[in-house]
């Protein structure tokens, strides 16, 4: 056996460890309902799924030669451009301003890489999308977590914020709207976390891969961005159910200028990994004019439908309790583990998936241990949720 | 409180963001615009010739085929979701089936989709590698992998291809690996960018037996797989072995004519669990960038397969433009057109000697652009130099026109030979040939004595203080001008003393150097010092170890702002200082035998007035030899006066 390098194998390890020990058996009585990826396409409801004209764009952009090409590692002059036009909100967004990545994932990648050297930190959300808990520490930065109130929609404790923060912080990290809390951030809320950052001059990057996703109002960071500097990441994964595709994008609002090094390291990191698929980047112009920055907004209703059903029936169990989203297609459920006699979310997933066959993510696997409970997704259709709530109700008679 | 001293000035990329990654990309988004706005030279041809990008589709007879775009389209909506992080299964399964050999059959699980063949080096180099650890190149080389180790501290030690036939030499493979037995992977690049060269079976063979002997695994960067002249049968290396594990990394990028997809791949070929953590390593790095785009995902075996039948044709329309711009260049001055078997490439080979004013590879890439509006890529960007690429994927015509503009070009630089110039370089030659001999004959070496000796008095009327101070300003980029009128100091004084602490910045790394690599060639019996040619590449070779080892007791002794530096001229002229010692040693022993031991004195020995005396000895010889020189010439002139 070849020695792999140490540095990729702790990246992520523990993390992808408890995956693998999450293991549906083949052979088991009852047909298997899972809930682990965020793919809002998984269970082909046709509220959550592109649109035919979307799939005729990008045939029509497949038949044009020029989109096989490289292009700049940027990303294509039209798909920045139509990034800069639909996402601008009026602050002089300009082509110069957007990176065309592969997923948001990348986007992330490149903030730590980009900007962070070794012994600085970053501020993360207690609970949330766990990018940076798997892989900081290989680059030796140090990822604080900082609280969320999760009895107050989930906004950002901000006293709590600025007790974590210190010269050697380097961003702020928020996800809005959240996976896995399914939390949206009011307009009050986004101002204040803006405010608080432009006192304190710290740079926001704001995952926004859920652009849109509220049961009732959004307001992006970009769009309140004033004196400091913001970095929006954005993608079709979810705005337009296409996660597969892998174009997603990152926007500067930096009026002032203060963060030009670093649009231009973040430039340079691109000749790296170079640019994203082109013809399906060349299809982004027209899918955002016909189909609009709303598309997924105006597929709400299939997900809040579910979600209310869901936290009607699931609160009725004994010791489950919700906490309600204001979107997305993600629903936090706590566990009382007194009640379920487990050590840990994760005892309980693995309980649950051998005596009901029912795959659901630990809310801890998102990088703490404080919350413990699952994530619910609310894509799927309202037979398959009876299906799984019947067979909750059983194992928790069994107790 | 630590928060008052936060600061906007304070957001700043992280170190190693700061430098330009990718020397290719830089070169077309940065260098070409800067050279385009330096100004072109009058009279040059309106239409721009591109040989740049390895981007085949920007040429018209190597367009996308219909047949992959169609296969494409029908891909559409068929994979929205997100797939395994290594690629869907089902294709890498079909995949692995098109993949395997006859001697060893791939799994699904051996294949791990990327985004382009880039992606997949990057996963198998950071796979194999951690920061810190040694890998093993070849030179030239596409600069991509380079770039990763760059950025994350890996240390790249290169292995030189034989130019022009672009073959490796399997003795300095050896000697390498002696040297750095810690490489933890060879990356083989067959058929090559930049030089379209392939390995021949020979080559392949010993690669194999070289990693066989050593445990070592070979990342193998086949993007150009099947992209060969003569329709000949493609072989991989992998074919030539059962044990040694290969990490095989492609993608339809070139082959398909399809660079804009990115989509890539790692085959993973091994026995057994060979690859068992490899695979962790790898499910990790996928976990963090996911997979490539899945409607290329879905279009990519039923477009590989069709590839199979269309390269070759492809690959005769190249070949037929790599006989033109051969024929084409055949007799121009100064250059030559190098071996090219494959891929979609050709080199041509700079004597930059012939040249009157093109040093490198990259003057001659900016004139080129400049004066003739053709752009290629100096080989100094593949880690190589004196030849540049050219990407030969253009009409017949265009090729036809480029290398009537290239050959105009090289005769714009030919060097002129005038009797009168040819006349003081005999001269200046025999000049420096009496010079080393006079050094040699006083056992002349250069430290630091002579150094100072050979210091203007200029230097000595300054203080240390105040040669500091300048050194400062200098550096801080204030003119020679204006330091002298700061210090009320002479302009020339300000200008030698530069000089002169210029010159001995790497004084200490030098000289501790120079005595290291004079006690290896004196302890080294294997080495022949006869061959002056081999021992100055050995030296070089141990000097320039030393000088990037992190481990070596050099490293502290590099002045701290030139730690990252290229210095390749310090390595040369340590190099020169320790073949001269070595060779005043050897006179210095057969002195010994011939003549009374008495008279001679070694060097180290010496006391510092003796020193002196040899100098001056030396210099005044030197004096009266340049009297003669004015002489003659004064004589040749008076000479010509009288007839004139």
């Amino acid at each position: 056996m070849i020695k792999a390098s140490e540095f990729l194998l702790s990246q992520n390890q523990a993390l992808l460890k408890n995956f693998s020990e999450l293991q549906a058996d083949a052979n088991h009585t009852k047909p298997l309902i899972q809930f682990m990826k965020g793919d809002p396409t998984e269970f082909g409801h046709e509220q959550c799924k592109m649109s035919q004209i979307g799939y005729d764009i990008v045939k029509s952009e497949i038949s044009k030669s020029q989109n096989h090409s490289y292009c700049h590692s940027t990303g294509t002059q039209p798909a920045k451009q139509a990034v800069a036009k639909h996402f601008g909100h009026g602050k002089n967004i300009t082509e110069n301003d957007v990176i065309i990545t592969q997923g948001v994932n990348q986007g992330l990648f490149y903030c730590l890489l980009g900007l962070c050297d070794p012994g600085q930190n970053i501020l993360v959300p207690e609970l949330g999308f766990p990018f940076f808990d798997g892989i900081a520490q290989a680059y030796q930065v140090e990822v604080r977590k900082y609280k969320l109130q999760s009895d107050n929609k989930w906004q950002i404790d901000l006293e709590d914020l600025k007790s974590k923060l210190d010269v050697n912080t380097k961003f702020l990290y928020v996800i809005n709207p959240s996976n896995p809390c399914g939390s949206v951030f009011s307009k009050e809320h986004v101002q204040e976390i803006i405010n608080w950052a432009n006192q304190n001059r710290v740079l926001i990057v704001a995952d926004e891969i859920y652009y849109g996703m509220s049961f009732g109002e959004f307001v992006s960071f970009g769009e309140l961005a004033d004196e400091g500097p913001i970095i929006c990441l954005g993608g079709m994964d979810k705005m337009f159910f296409t996660p597969g595709w892998q174009i997603s994008w990152m926007i500067f609002y930096d009026k002032n200028h203060y963060a030009g090094e670093i649009k231009q390291a973040m430039f340079n990191l691109c000749q790296l990994l170079l640019h994203a698929n082109v013809f399906v980047m060349n299809s982004l112009p027209q899918i955002l004019d016909q189909l609009t920055i709303y598309y997924a907004r105006d597929r709400m209703t299939h997900f809040k439908e579910n979600h209310d059903f869901l936290i009607q029936e699931l609160n009725q169990i004994r010791g489950l309790k919700c906490i309600p989203a204001q979107g997305t297609f993600y629903l936090a459920v706590l566990i009382d583990l007194d009640i379920f006699q487990v050590k840990n979310d994760t005892e309980f997933a693995k309980k649950l998936l051998k005596e009901e066959n029912i795959m659901l993510l630990p809310l801890s696997w998102n990088g703490t241990e404080k919350y413990q409970g699952f994530r619910m997704l609310t894509i799927a259709t309202k037979d398959i949720y009876i299906e799984m709530i019947a067979r909750l109700k059983e194992f928790v008679l069994r107790l | 409180m630590q928060q008052m001293e936060r600061s906007w000035d304070m957001l700043k990329p992280s170190a190693r963001a700061q430098v330009s990654l990718n020397p290719i990309r830089n070169w077309v988004e940065h260098v070409v615009p800067e050279v385009e706005k330096a100004g072109k030279k009058e009279g040059r041809p309106e239409k721009k010739i591109v040989f740049l990008l390895g981007d085949p589709t920007a040429y018209p007879k190597f367009q996308t085929p219909n047949e992959y775009k169609e296969i494409a389209a029908n891909s559409v909506g068929k994979i929205d979701g997100y797939t395994d992080f290594f690629g869907d299964f089902k294709v890498r399964t079909q995949l692995a089936e098109v993949l395997s050999s006859h001697h060893r059959k791939l799994e699904a699980d051996d294949i791990i989709l990327a985004s382009g063949g880039s992606g997949a080096l990057f996963y198998a180099t950071l796979a194999l590698a951690k920061p810190g650890d040694k890998i093993l190149m070849p030179r030239p080389t596409f600069p991509l992998v380079k770039a990763f180790a760059d950025f994350y501290g890996i240390q790249v030690v290169f292995y030189d291809l034989n130019p022009g036939t672009w073959q490796v030499n399997i003795l300095e493979l050896e000697y390498i690996y002696e040297q750095n037995p810690d490489i933890k992977f060879i990356l083989v690049n067959s058929p090559s960018n930049p030089m379209g060269s392939e390995l021949s079976p020979q080559a392949l063979k010993e690669i194999v037996n070289f990693c066989e002997r050593y445990n070592l695994p070979i990342v193998s960067d086949e993007i150009y797989e099947n992209m060969i002249f003569e329709k000949r049968e493609f072989k991989f290396i992998s074919d030539y072995t059962k044990t040694v594990p290969v990490l095989r990394c492609s993608g339809l990028t070139k082959k398909c004519l399809v660079p804009g997809w990115r989509l890539g791949w790692l085959a993973l070929y091994g026995e057994g669990d060979t690859f068992k953590q490899v695979k962790q390593a790898l499910r990790n790095i996928s976990n963090i960038l996911l997979m490539p785009n899945t409607i290329c995902q879905a279009a990519l075996c039923e477009v590989y397969k069709k590839s199979l039948d269309i390269i070759p044709e492809k690959m005769e329309e190249l070949h037929a433009r790599y006989k033109a711009l051969h024929h084409g260049l055949h007799d121009a001055y100064g250059i030559s057109v190098g071996e090219t078997k494959g891929a979609m490439y050709a080199t041509l080979i700079i004597n930059t000697e012939e040249f009157s004013d093109i040093n490198s590879s990259i003057d001659f890439a900016k004139k080129l652009q400049q004066e003739q509006n053709v752009l290629v890529f100096p080989g100094e960007l593949f880690y190589g130099e004196k030849f540049v690429r050219l990407v030969i994927c253009c009409d017949l015509e265009i090729i036809e026109e480029a290398c009537q503009r290239i050959k105009k070009f090289c005769l714009d630089h030919k060097k002129v030979f005038v009797l009168q110039s040819l006349l003081c370089y005999i001269l200046t030659q025999i000049i420096i040939n009496i010079i080393i001999l006079i050094f040699i004959h006083s056992k002349f070496f250069m430290d630091s004595k002579s150094l100072k000796g050979n210091r203007s008095k200029k230097y000595e009327k300054t203080t240390s203080e105040e040669r500091a101070m300048i050194i400062l300003m200098k550096e801080n980029g204030v003119s020679c001008k204006e330091i002298s009128e700061a210090l009320k100091k002479n302009i020339k004084t300000i200008q030698s003393i530069k000089s002169i602490e210029k010159r001995s910045e790497y004084g200490e790394l030098k000289k501790a150097l120079i005595e290291f690599g004079y006690d290896w060639v004196i302890q080294n019996k294997n080495l022949n010092i006869e061959n002056t040619r081999k021992l100055a590449k050995s030296v070089n070779r141990l000097i320039k170890e030393q000088l990037t080892s992190k481990t070596s007791q050099f490293q502290k002794l590099i002045p701290e702002h030139k730690i990252l530096s290229n210095k390749r001229r310090i390595i040369q002229q340590i190099v020169d200082s320790i073949i001269q010692k070595v060779f005043n040693s050897k006179q210095l022993l057969e002195n010994l035998e011939t003549t009374n031991q008495q008279k001679i004195i070694p060097k180290e020995e010496e006391p510092d007035d003796q020193n002196k005396e040899y100098l001056n000895f030396g210099q005044l010889t030197i004096l009266q030899m340049y009297y003669a020189y004015t002489q003659f010439i004064q004589q040749s002139i008076q000479q010509n006066d009288l007839k004139n």
